[in-house]
């Protein structure tokens, strides 16, 4: 991919991450899904029920996949057992593209499964920067890093948050996964302006958006993944939306996960937010198995 | 100012528990609460993969000890794969080791192997052939075979499946030797366990010899009509795939 090919990605509309507990009642309401996002560690090592769900779903819808294990921001080797068991997926499932996040999720080959958080260094860009070039560039399809959502603040950092996230992307030549409610929870446990941050990131990169929800605890806001999406979110989604164009847009549900009829009513929040800036703009490439057409902004 | 691998080292040495978080908070210079939420994180995803995987076990230990289980083996078994539920297949090998101390019953290692292998197979990643496009029995390729030192699945199937049910204070069962079978069955991939008694012992050497069902009923003394319904019953449990018939001449 080229610095300039992220803006030219498809446009898939609106999606919800593949579940297992949607598994039996998916069918009846996958045309209110306009593509689906999948959690690539859990179907990589699998089959049964889940690769074979998994095999109708991409056949039946647009399907990117997205990962928490890459620990893109480890010092430890890449983990080739999991890249290889990642291009096996990636052949299996043609994606339209694959993400994962801007951190570290291992070291020393212990794994956390969970994100933890960088250093905002000249060091860090460095490093990530050489890593995500290396994934990409074996990988037949692009890839996109996410903005993670982060409670610690290093002593150590030498630059903003923006400022890192901009330059991982830019020297990595990759895409940017735009996570909105990070921006938010971000934002207000490190007392940032979450639009300063946005109108600092560039915009250019942004091939895909989360929504999700979050947990308030006194203290601190929690990215948990478990609640319905919160106005002041919904907010900055337009905010973004109103300076990118079309993205395609993803409801992030991993903790008491609803019903997939509330999945689908939450999602149609979204869907109006989103056609309130960008008026109707259908979504390429609904059938899976198609080439999407291109949709320039 | 800290290296990237030494900003790495110190928090995993809090995330691991070898490092005090106050201690680990100070040298990176973040807050410990916030750094705590990391800490708390880490291993709750170990404990609750395991809650998820050993149901059995966790009833019968009782809250409190699996608790303090669950947390001695995150603790003691650093997770070496980045797929979680992989992490918890050294459970019942960890037990293993701390039975006799600490009055953990022997019974539940095995018990933690089979809920293990419930697992396993579920999701094993083979493609199960339908037995409607088969000419020839053949073995289910999901079957995993499990000999133990208790009979689990007798144990299993008497309690009926109801985890709820179970407490420390439910009794153990006696020592006895059982050859556990788990398979995954075709087109509802719902995952079957059977004790493996004469009949379905017979029914796999039959299968596995590729002999006759009446040269293998000669060879173990068996009656033609009861190895015939061990092959049946092997097939309609989805042990076997494919036309009994095709073994009958
Ligand atoms: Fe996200």
């Amino acid at each position: 991919m080229t610095a300039t090919a992220f803006d030219e990605l498809p446009f898939l509309g609106y999606g919800i991450g593949l579940r297992r507990t949607h598994f039996d009642t998916l069918p009846a309401w996958l045309e209110r899904f306009d593509f689906f996002e999948v959690l690539s560690e859990n179907f990589m090592a699998f089959g049964g029920r889940p690769r074979e769900v998994l095999r109708r779903v991409a056949a039946a819808r647009p399907v990117v996949l997205h990962g928490v294990s890459l620990s893109i921001g480890s010092v430890d080797p890449l983990d080739e057992s999991y890249l290889d068991a990642l291009s096996g997926l990636i052949d299996e499932v043609k994606p339209r593209w694959f993400s994962d996040h801007l951190c570290l999720s291992s070291f020393e080959e212990v794994d956390y499964h969970d994100l933890v958080p960088l250093p905002f260094t000249e060091e860090a860009v460095a490093h990530v920067a050489e890593r995500v070039r290396a994934v990409a560039g074996r990988a037949p399809v692009p890839f996109l890093l996410e903005n993670p959502s982060y409670y610690i603040a290093y002593r150590d950092s030498e630059m903003s948050e923006a400022e890192f996230l901009r330059e991982v992307v830019t020297r990595a030549d990759c895409g940017l996964l735009l996570d909105v409610n990070n921006v938010y929870v971000n934002a207000e446990n490190h007392g940032y302006d979450a639009r300063a941050f946005i109108d600092a990131l560039p915009l250019e990169r942004v091939a895909q958006l989360h929504m999700a929800g979050h947990l308030v605890l006194p203290d601190v806001i929690i990215d948990t993944h478990g609640a319905p999406v919160v106005p002041a979110v919904m907010d900055l989604f337009r905010y973004v939306l109103e300076r990118t164009g079309p993205v395609s847009t993803l409801l992030e549900w991993d903790h008491d996960i609803p019903p997939i009829d509330v999945m689908a009513r939450e999602l149609d929040a979204i869907r109006t937010a989103g056609r309130e800036v960008l008026g109707d703009v259908a979504p390429d490439g609904v059938v899976g198995g198609e080439e999407a057409t291109t949709w320039r902004r | 100012m800290a290296t990237l691998r030494e900003i790495q080292a110190l928090v995993h040495g809090v995330l691991r528990r070898e490092t005090a978080l106050d201690a680990g908070a100070l040298a990176l210079g973040v807050r410990a609460d916030r750094l705590g939420i990391y800490r708390g994180f880490v291993a709750q995803h170990v404990t609750g993969i395991l809650a998820k995987l050993y149901p059995t076990v966790r009833a019968l230990v009782g809250e409190a000890a699996w608790d303090e289980l669950a947390l001695a083996f995150f603790r003691e078994v650093p997770a070496r794969s980045w797929e979680l539920n992989a992490c918890a297949e050294p459970f019942a090998a960890w037990l293993d080791g701390r039975v006799g101390d600490g009055g953990l019953h022997p019974f539940l290692v095995p018990l933690a192997q089979v809920e293990w292998e419930q697992f396993a197979v579920a999701l094993a990643p083979v493609e199960i052939p339908d037995p409607a496009g088969l000419d020839r029995l053949v073995l289910n390729p999901t079957t995993s075979a499990l000999a133990l030192p208790y009979p689990v699945v007798r144990f299993l199937v008497d309690r009926g499946d109801d985890v709820a049910a179970l407490s420390p204070a439910t009794p153990m069962p006696d020592p006895g030797d059982e050859v556990a079978l788990l398979f995954r069955r075709h087109g509802t991939h719902h995952v079957g366990y059977h004790q493996a008694g004469d009949d379905l012992l017979f029914a796999l050497k039959v299968v596995a010899e590729g002999v006759p069902l009446v040269a293998a009923a000669d060879l173990a003394r068996v009656p033609v009509a009861r190895g015939e319904a061990a092959l049946r019953r092997a097939v309609a449990i989805g042990l076997l795939l494919g036309p009994v018939e095709s073994a009958l001449g």
